[in-house]
């Protein structure tokens, strides 16, 4: 029962990993049940009972019976001795309280014989000790018996003995001495009765020898003396005897042993009582701790109760607090809220329920007075009230729709009230209702026909009918698609419907078909709206149709007049570059050459100049058609920013001198050396920015500034990195100024102003290109003057900063004469298959000092390089037998050993430049090439120093346009590489002066060979239509 | 019912409420079993007698006995069929209009014996200390339990009696009404006994005389009394029932036995149960009371009046002469011990 109770209080535990093999089975299980709900208590209450029957052993009225008995026994044995006493002495004359004293103790020993059954282990010694007893008692009896007859014997003896003896002595006729013998008998005997002491005793006898003696005589004495004689004698022995038996009597140890009895008796009693109170504390013991365990599992029960209450009370308070909806009760008689829920108050706007509780009344709640009628009367009709919608007033007396609910509650007299806040679902329905509106409207106004279309299925159900004519039942609401299109459109239309719903993505298609007796061209969108069904919106497109055919025409006819213009710029550009570029190009080389004199080189320079003034102005021209043609690019790269300023101060600082006008340049501090942007670009700006200001500038100063500055704003355009900084440059002079007026259209092309017009120099179109540069490298162009005081011109890139610097100082002015003594001879291994590009590197390193070999192939460059051992080779890619590639990797392939490979890449295709790189060259150089990157990369990676001649020697023109030195001009040989429906493809190309098309046909030029395709980018960007038609030319 | 014990919760509740009721019933069941472990109690409690300054005690009024068992005893005590031969009752030879004896010096009993010795009265047997002349009985149960099965008595053996009396419907009836156990040994005993216990004759004159009526007595009987006294009769009949309550030797001086001759075992005495030497010729003291309407007198019945008895005894156990004047005054006395039965004073006569 213990254990049953801890079992009810404890919930099931799941049982330990390691009891789980041994889960009793559900039978030992139920019969472990048995044994607590049913044995446990049997066996507590067996036990609690055996101890109260054995706290009870101690009977108390049997055990007070027997020591009554055991007293009666002494007082009754004392009694009797006195009644004895009494009787030896005459006090006591019948012998009836003896024979009570008797009966008494012999009912007293049955009720001896029979002790308690408290006793126990001494019932055997206690028996012994009462049969004892009785033993004793019976004894007792016997001689008692035996004196009461002798003491009657005596007594009556004894009154007469006198009586007798007195008798005799009175008769005359006795003799003397007789009677004084019988007078002395009768004093003795009478002494001997008072005090039988021996001498008494012997006395009495003597005088009865005597007496005897003298009766045995005479018979006349005998005949007298027999009677008195009888009874002294009947004296003598009685008194004897009677005292002997009470002596013996008294000392019958029967108060003794009763004493002893009473002693074991009392053991056994005290013994019993001890037990019996051992059982008893057991007994209170057990019963206390089964009472205590009793009351712990209703206490536990009844706290499992009051959790469970309690829990039950949370958890509705919880409900009742927490619940998302408004809990409020009502008084039945005037609408008093007794009771609410937080979400309630708060959701009428009041701070505290206190706010409401007891305070409000349903009257204040109800916006509309005649709703709470309405609720009153259907809910005293029918008990409750259901999803009713109303407008209560909040806190701040604005109103709220509201779901309301009610609830009689007759036992408490009151309404239970549920409010949810529908304004959401209010505003949802308004919504909703403006939406459909809307949505009715834009059907209204969408002149398009919309129908919404199911998968596989052509039957459609019309949305809205649209503006057009779509068909002739301006009703229909739905109807089959097959009795409207062609079976071609049928199944157009429904593929794309199911495209649609496959892929999400809104489909668009054109179709043209026959409609109440009119070809119309038609759009269909088809925008999946749900899982299976798409919308679809037809839209008649024949007004758009004909203004795409219109634009069509129009465009056709604006590329004709672009191609025209483009043509003829082709025209101008080959006519005019091609004797220039011959020109230009001998001129340079001549100039070269050391063994002329001062004269001839001024003549030299003065063709050269001309040239290459000439060369600026077709340029210039042709920059123009490219930039409105959208056909510049950007070609960023690192450079030395520092040395840019340096040339180009170098270069006017002699014009300037020579005008008396003093040339500055002053950079700013933190102006980065190395930056990574336009090189060329920028130096067509600063050229030509200064060179302005120079030509205009007549006295005074021209101060070239150039400092960087940081973004001020973040760059929107997100492919600009963000550690873009701006370069600001500007060009301040004090010449003759620009007429305000003027400056507006300063940056117009072809516009000079009037002091410009006055000089010759100038194509008009410098400005204008400078700014569209600095535009096109994220900046702006800004003009500022005064007239007659000058003015500035300030301009603004978007550069990024570079660690490289690895870019050689070259110093553009003083050529590269020679070595500088006390390096090694330097050995160059020359490989490349077209001669004149061979001799072009040869003609370039042999003056300078290194020593040279030439290859033709790869394999003989390997051949030669395994004999030869050169420093640094210079390899071409595209070559016959081996190309670049291969014997660069082979050459690359010894290790650490191999010289410095650096290929020589005639593409403008990166591509190239990896493939080379891959190949494990250490460099590159794209052809053409300027020399200055040949000494450059020399210089990288040889090391080698160079001493440098005078600077008179023009600036090598740089960009990729017109120098024909570093390549060789295109021969028709040259595409023959290609197929010869390529070349037809490129000839009629050419001929239509379509870049564009050449341009694609370009990019079909195998990668190794990227010598004819730059060549011929070259000549596209170049407007060198005319060349190709010529190279391509059947 | 069987949803009630599937109910394991409220029947087990029930079980445990069933199990401390039976515990509590078997403790109050064991203390009634326990407690009344006395003695089956004597059917009459002797009454102690007013005391008063004499050797002689007057009787009680009455022993009280239950009306019922009085009445069951008294039909057995006369119902011969508690006799072997149907013949014989306890009131054959315990007439109680003759003074609770038959006045033969020897009664019959079943099939013709004769007793050993004189029948002594059936009345005031309640003060005699032993029964028979020679004390064998200690108590009235062992004598009638021991007289029943006497062959020269009632001759019975139990058995036959209770299946006697068992067919007996108003035994059954008187038996199951005064005792549960019905027709038993021990109940007849119990209610002969009871009966017998009744039985006494208080309200004697010299009873009035003791309790202080001094007319109740004549002057010559005053001095039988005196002479009773003085004579030493009275040592030995003294108490409440004027002797019964000691034994004492036929023949203290002289031997009554050698002058009487014909001696028989009976006169043995109590020599017949203790073997004891000291007690032959040894007999219990017989009571005096109703002397006069119980002759003869002696075990033997050899005294056929009360004169010839008092002779005897002052000659064998006083052992003094006795002038004949003083015998017929002791004589008178002795006819004042005859007490009432039923209010009516015993008889000599017989009816």
């Amino acid at each position: 029962m213990v254990w049953s109770i801890f079992q009810q209080r404890r919930p099931r535990r799941p049982p330990r990993a390691d009891q789980m093999t041994n889960r009793p089975s559900p039978k030992v299980q139920q019969l472990m049940a048995v044994l607590n709900g049913y044995l446990l208590p049997t066996g507590a209450v067996l036990l609690l009972l055996l101890f109260w029957v054995k706290s009870q052993a101690v009977n108390l009225t049997q055990h007070n019976r027997y020591v009554d008995a055991l007293r009666q026994l002494q007082e009754l044995d004392a009694r009797i001795n006195q009644n004895l006493l009494q009787l030896r002495l005459g006090l006591l004359d019948y012998y009836d309280p003896i024979i009570s004293e008797q009966a008494a103790i012999r009912e007293l020993h049955q009720v001896l014989e029979t002790p308690p059954d408290f006793v126990g282990a001494t019932h055997q010694e206690l028996q012994e000790q009462v049969q004892q007893n009785i033993q004793l008692w019976q004894e007792k009896d016997g001689l008692i018996q035996q004196f009461k007859s002798k003491n009657a014997i005596l007594g009556n003896s004894l009154a007469y003995f006198p009586i007798a003896v007195t008798e005799l002595t009175q008769q005359p006729d006795i003799p003397p001495d007789l009677a004084t013998e019988l007078d002395a008998l009768l004093q003795t005997v009478l002494l001997f009765n008072l005090s039988a002491s021996e001498e008494l005793t012997s006395q009495v006898e003597t005088n009865l020898e005597q007496l005897r003696s003298q009766a045995s005589n005479s018979d006349a004495a005998n005949e007298i003396l027999a009677n008195p004689l009888i009874h002294a004698d009947l004296i003598l022995e009685n008194r004897l005897e009677t005292d002997n038996l009470v002596e013996t009597l008294l000392a019958i140890p029967t108060r003794q042993q009763g004493i002893e009895l009473a002693e074991t008796y009392d053991m056994a009693y005290q013994r019993a009582i001890r037990s019996a109170n051992l059982y008893r504390l057991g007994l209170y013991a057990i019963s206390t701790v089964f009472v205590i365990t009793i009351a712990a599992s209703i206490i536990t029960k009844l706290r499992a109760a009051t959790t469970a209450l309690q829990q039950s009370e949370t958890q509705l308070r919880h409900i009742f607090d927490n619940t998302q909806v408004g809990l409020f009760r009502t008084r039945l008689d005037d609408g008093t809220v007794i009771a609410a829920n937080q979400y309630f108050a708060t959701m009428l706007g009041y701070d505290a329920l206190d706010d409401v509780v007891g305070v409000k009344q349903s009257t204040d709640l109800y916006a509309d007075i005649q709703d709470r009628q309405k609720v009153l009367k259907t809910v005293l009709r029918t008990g409750k009230v259901r999803n009713f919608e109303t407008q209560f007033r909040k806190q701040d007396g604005s109103l709220c729709w509201v779901l309301f609910s009610c609830q009689m509650n007759k036992a408490e007299d009151c309404l239970d009230k549920v409010v949810t806040d529908i304004s959401d679902r209010k505003q949802a329905e308004a919504a909703l209702r403006e939406s459909e509106a809307t949505k009715q409207a834009l059907f209204q106004a969408i002149p398009d026909f919309m129908l919404r279309m199911y998968r596989h299925d052509s039957v459609f159900d019309v949305i809205s009918p649209g503006k057009g004519i779509f068909f002739t039942d301006p009703n229909l609401k739905r109807a089959n698609a097959e009795d409207f299109l062609p079976p071609v459109l049928m199944e157009h239309r429904l593929q794309a419907v199911q495209q649609a719903l496959d892929t999400g993505e809104v489909q668009i298609y054109e179709q043209q078909l026959e409609r109440l007796g009119h070809q119309v061209w038609e759009e269909v969108r088809i925008v999946p709206s749900g899982t299976d069904d798409v919308l679809v919106m037809i839209r008649d497109i024949c007004d758009r149709k004909q203004a795409e055919a219109e634009l069509k025409r129009a465009t056709e006819a604006a590329q004709v007049a672009n191609r025209a213009k483009s043509q003829f710029l082709s025209n101008m550009s080959h006519e005019l570059r091609t004797p220039l570029n011959i020109i230009l190009g001998f001129t340079q080389l001549m100039s070269r050459d050391r063994s002329l004199n001062t004269q001839q080189q001024s003549y030299l320079d003065s063709i050269n100049q001309s040239g290459e003034h000439l060369l600026d102005l077709i340029n210039d021209v042709l920059e123009m058609s490219k930039i409105e043609a959208g056909k510049i690019s950007l070609n960023p790269g690192d450079f030395d920013l520092h040395s840019l300023l340096k040339g180009i101060h170098a270069m006017f600082q002699f014009k300037a001198n020579s005008k008396g006008v003093d040339l500055r340049l002053e950079q700013a501090s933190d102006l980065p050396q190395y930056v990574h942007t336009d090189e060329s670009k920028l130096r067509q700006i600063l050229v030509n920015l200064v060179g302005n200001a120079v030509k205009f500038t007549a006295s005074g100063h021209i101060c070239l500034r150039a400092a960087a500055t940081a973004t001020v704003d973040q760059p929107t355009d997100a492919s600009i990195p963000p550690s873009t900084f701006m370069l600001q440059f500007e060009v301040e002079d004090t010449g003759a100024g620009i007429d305000a007026d003027e400056i507006d259209t300063l940056f117009e092309p072809f516009v000079q102003a009037k002091t410009q017009q006055l000089s010759q120099a100038g194509t008009g179109l410098g400005l204008p290109i400078s700014r569209k540069f600095a535009e096109m490298m994220g900046g702006e162009m800004t003009a500022s003057s005064h007239l007659g005081q000058g003015s500035v011109f300030r301009f603004s890139i978007q550069a990024e900063p570079t660690q490289d610097a690895v870019l050689v100082r070259s110093q553009p002015d003083r050529p590269i004469i020679g070595l500088e003594p006390g390096q090694p001879t330097y050995r160059i291994l020359i490989v490349e298959d077209v001669p004149e590009n061979r001799r072009l590197l040869v003609d370039l390193l042999k003056p300078i000092g290194f020593e040279l070999r030439e290859a033709q192939n790869g394999q003989e460059a390997l051949d030669i390089w395994q004999q030869w051992q050169p420093h640094l080779i210079w390899m071409d890619l595209r070559m016959p037998v081996m190309d670049g590639y291969e014997a660069t990797k082979r050459i690359k392939a010894v290790g650490k050993q191999a010289p410095i490979v650096i290929v020589l890449t005639g593409s403008v295709f990166k591509q190239e430049q990896t493939l080379a790189a891959e190949a494990g060259c250490d460099g590159c150089v794209s052809k053409p090439f300027r020399t200055d990157a040949i000494f450059a990369k020399m210089a990288e990676f040889l090391g080698v120093r160079y001493t440098y001649g005078e600077p008179n020697m023009p600036a090598t023109s740089v960009d990729g346009g017109s120098s024909a030195i570093a390549s060789k001009p295109l021969t028709a040989q040259d595409l023959q590489i290609m197929p010869s429906e390529w070349i037809a493809q490129l000839n009629q190309a050419a001929t239509r002066v379509d870049s564009q098309a050449v341009t694609d046909l370009i990019q079909e030029i195998p990668p190794d060979h990227g010598a004819l395709a730059s060549h011929l980018t070259q000549l596209v960007e170049n407007f060198g239509f005319e060349e190709i038609v010529t190279l391509t030319k059947r | 019912m069987r949803r009630f014990l599937n109910d394991r919760q409220t029947f087990r509740q029930f079980y445990l409420v069933g199990l401390v009721l039976f515990a509590i019933l078997v403790a109050l069941v064991w203390q009634q079993v326990q407690s009344p472990n006395t003695l089956p109690l004597r059917t009459a409690e002797t009454p102690a007698f007013d005391a008063v300054n004499e050797p002689i005690q007057p009787l009680p009024e009455a022993i009280a006995v239950a009306d019922d068992k009085f009445a069951l005893g008294e039909t057995l005590f006369n119902d011969v069929r508690l006799s072997k031969s149907r013949q014989v009752s306890c009131a054959s030879c315990h007439n109680l209009q003759m003074g609770g004896v038959d006045r033969q010096p020897h009664s019959p009993g079943v099939d013709g014996a004769m007793t050993a010795v004189n029948t002594p009265t059936v009345f005031n047997v309640a003060y005699n200390f032993r029964f028979n002349w020679n004390g064998k009985f200690s108590s009235l149960v062992e004598h009638t339990d021991a007289l029943m099965q006497n062959p020269r008595v009632m001759g019975s053996e139990w058995p036959d009696v209770l299946s006697t009396l068992d067919t007996v419907s108003d035994y059954h009836q008187a038996f199951t009404a005064v005792y549960e156990d019905g027709i038993t040994r021990t109940n007849v005993i119990d209610a002969i006994v009871a009966y017998e216990t009744a039985l006494i004759t208080p309200n004697s004159r010299f009873d009035r005389y003791l309790q202080g009526d001094q007319t109740a007595l004549s002057p010559t009987e005053q001095e039988g009394y005196g002479l009773f006294k003085a004579y030493g009769c009275v040592s030995c009949h003294q108490g409440v029932n004027v002797g019964g309550n000691m034994f004492q030797k036929f023949g203290v001086v002289g031997d009554y036995f050698a002058d009487r001759g014909n001696v028989t075992e009976a006169d043995f005495g109590r020599f017949n149960v203790t073997q004891d030497e000291a007690d032959r010729y040894v007999f219990r003291v017989p009571s005096l009371r109703n002397v006069a309407v119980t002759p003869p007198y002696f075990h033997d019945g050899t005294a056929d009046t009360l004169e010839q008895a008092i002779e005897i005894m002052v000659k064998y156990q006083l052992g003094r002469p006795i002038p004949s004047e003083h015998v017929q005054q002791i004589a008178q006395f002795l006819q004042t011990l005859t007490g009432e039965h039923q209010e009516e004073t015993l008889t000599a006569m017989r009816r």
